[in-house]
């Protein structure tokens, strides 16, 4: 083991360079919203085919880790996630910079994304061959149930009531839920819009959501802060940043959870990140004792999403290195990558080039490192963006973010979508609804369905095949504790305090 | 602390009217479908559309029907003036939707920047010709040379692109 790992450290520094550069470029790809590594790995394909397949999936791997902590950036700074995985890091990470604590806030992401990253990579280097039998275990039963414990969040984040938090989340799983079935192919209330078949398209209604609603929220206001955090925000040298660092550490507990989480989701084949920092921010709200302050501008908050989104990365590259099977769009342009170069994927990796495998993870390791080196000392000068006047900010984000939207499926129906969900986005907000509950919706609800009727279609119509599979039943069990002992708890307290 | 009482305006019935509207229309897509392909939508439009009348109940509780005796139009201006700003930034926006398949990202931008830096006042002419030219330089760059993003281009997008 400890020869493997010297020569493939050795393999890795041979072409170092490429992990800044790969990193670097991922943090500013990840950054800009509706694009991420996959587009960019694809546009780089003639590049990565014509190096040795070691660094290139060093390139590849440290880029793929950059984009996720880049993609917290914009969340962070102006409520405009990067990727779908950080839509999650948007709920207390905007309030915070709304409050003066930008600088933390980013702090705190970036820290919590290397650390998160870097402790499941290190779990990924040590167990890789047996933690690729764990696929085996996950079918569309554990995923369904996987995806209930992210739509459970509906629940809990509210808005101003719990009646209309649950009709914000009925309403975005209704919209989640247009168009074709994953059974039969029938299109579903798609308006007759041929663009609408393969449902409501994500990245705009994302941007929308979050991006174009604050932007035509935030021209009430000179500056994103709020004007009596203004000036101590403008005087802030490096404290925030310090900040930020000493709280990550104090929570390192909820970042081991938290990547933990991301890392388990990120094995399953076709979960993906937003799945992951969704179902971690879910736990993180539900275990914390200041349920009250999430959405608010919860350090907590922060960290479950992206400790997640950066844990899961590592995740992803156990099927595709142990079983040949790609766990999301990035891990396919792998794919092809390797098989380009003719290299075995699957079981005989471990026997040909087990190498190979192990400079892979390494190349991630070394690129989570460079990250912090990298992103934290940024963090002050990122922040100021955040001082920028919002009567210029405002149109600047929605021309980039409406091209965002355009970008995933190249229609330009999609800017229309993302300007629909914007108008919506802003309502939702003046009347007190949850935009994160629609949001939730739109993007869990089609995976659950879709992994809902796989169930359904495996047990022939018998509901009760979702209680057939031990694995599924532990997850139901803990599906349920955690919606229950929070409130058990927080009721014995309350009667033990009345006491 | 006491808990701040949730305000239940007229208002407040778009979003679940809009969930109700939508699960009338998924129910009447839907019939004659397989069951399967019904249940999952078909289950969440009934949830929306019994949700939309326990938000109308709550309305008209809140408001012991105080709501039905305001004019229409007295209504409509209250509106109008309440959500101005996004009425207008909307109507902006949509221009540049409209605008960028017909002129290009070029030009769309650049009109679409000066005029809402105009209408917000962020400063003269000059400034906000100069954001304007920024904002879309900077798009250009990045999405166009760097990320090779293809938007419908005009003749002189086209050109400065073809240069590279």
């Amino acid at each position: 083991m400890w020869e493997m790992t010297l020569n493939s450290l050795s393999q890795v520094m041979s072409s170092w360079w490429l992990i800044p550069l790969g990193v670097a470029l991922g943090i500013f790809v990840g950054a800009v919203p509706g694009f991420s590594s996959t587009n960019v790995l694809i546009i780089l394909l003639p590049f990565t085919l014509g190096m040795e397949t070691g660094p290139a999936m060093a390139f590849m791997s440290s880029l793929y880790s950059g984009s996720h902590m880049g993609g917290s950036i914009p969340a962070v700074l102006f409520n405009v996630p990067g990727t779908g995985a950080a839509a999650a890091t948007c709920f207390d990470g905007y309030p915070m910079t709304q409050q003066g604590r930008g600088q933390e806030a980013l702090a705190i992401a970036f820290v919590a994304s290397a650390i998160g990253g870097l402790f499941t990579t290190v779990i990924t280097y040590g167990a890789l061959p047996y933690l690729s039998k764990m696929v085996y275990y996950f079918g569309s039963i554990e995923n369904f149930i996987i995806i209930l414990f992210g739509v459970a969040l509906i629940g809990q984040i509210t808005g101003e009531s719990a009646l209309k938090g649950l009709m914000a989340g009925m309403f975005g799983l209704l919209l989640g839920a247009i168009g074709y079935d994953h059974v039969y192919s029938v299109p579903r209330a798609t308006f007759d819009i041929v663009y609408l078949f393969d449902g409501v398209p994500r990245i705009p209604a994302i941007v929308g959501l979050f991006a174009i609603s604050e932007a035509m929220r935030m021209i009430e206001k000179d500056t994103i802060i709020d004007a009596s955090q203004l000036s101590t925000s403008l005087k802030e040298g490096w404290q925030g940043t310090l900040r930020g660092i000493r709280v990550s550490f104090q929570k390192i507990g909820a970042i081991i959870r938290s990547s933990l989480i991301g890392f388990v989701v990120g094995i399953i084949p076709g979960a993906g990140a937003t799945i992951g920092s969704f179902v971690s921010y879910q736990q993180a709200m539900v275990f914390s004792k200041d349920k009250d302050q999430f959405g608010k501008g919860a350090p907590e908050g922060v960290i479950a999403s992206e400790a997640a989104n950066n844990g899961l990365t590592s995740g992803t590259l156990i099927p595709l290195l142990t079983l040949g099977i790609p766990g999301g769009g990035t891990a396919a342009v792998m794919l092809i990558v390797l098989q380009t170069h003719g290299v075995p994927v699957g079981p005989r990796l471990f026997q040909v080039m087990p190498h190979l495998a192990y400079e892979v993870v390494m190349a991630m390791l070394l690129a989570y490192i460079v990250m912090v080196i990298i992103g934290v000392p940024l963090a002050k000068s990122l922040a100021r963006m955040s001082f920028f006047p919002t009567k210029a900010l405002a149109p600047t984000i929605i021309s980039f973010t409406l091209i965002g939207s355009f970008v995933a499926r190249g229609y330009l129906f999609d800017m229309w979508v993302a300007l629909f969900f914007g108008v919506l986005g802003y309502i939702l907000k003046r009347t007190g609804y949850s935009p994160h509950a629609i949001l939730i919706g739109v993007i869990l609800g089609p995976m659950a369905e879709q992994y809902f009727l796989r169930s359904m279609l495996l047990g022939n119509g018998n509901l009760s095949i979702l209680f057939s599979r031990p694995l599924g039943n532990f997850l139901w069990v803990l599906l349920v504790m955690s919606m229950v002992l929070p409130t058990l708890t927080n009721f014995l307290r309350s009667r033990r305090a009345s006491r | 602390m006491a808990k701040k009482s949730v305000q239940w305006a007229p208002g407040d019935l778009l979003v679940p009217g809009l969930g109700m509207l939508l699960g009338l229309y998924y129910l009447y897509t839907v019939r004659g479908l397989p069951f399967l392909a019904q249940f999952y939508g078909g289950a969440l439009s009934i949830i929306c559309i019994l949700l939309f009348l326990v938000a109308f109940f709550m309305v008209l509780l809140k408001n012991k029907g105080k709501f039905l005796s305001v004019k229409l139009t007295d209504k409509l201006a209250s509106i109008a003036v309440t959500y101005k700003n996004l009425i207008i930034l909307t109507a902006f926006t949509a221009l540049f939707i409209a605008l960028i398949s017909i002129v290009g990202y070029f030009v769309a931008s650049f009109f679409f920047v000066v005029i809402t830096t105009s209408y917000l006042r962020y400063g003269d002419l000059k400034k906000n010709m100069k954001v304007g030219l920024i904002v879309t330089l900077v798009g250009f760059v990045l999405f166009f040379l760097f990320l090779k993003v293809d938007l419908p281009l005009d003749f002189i997008t086209a050109k400065v692109k073809g240069v590279f």
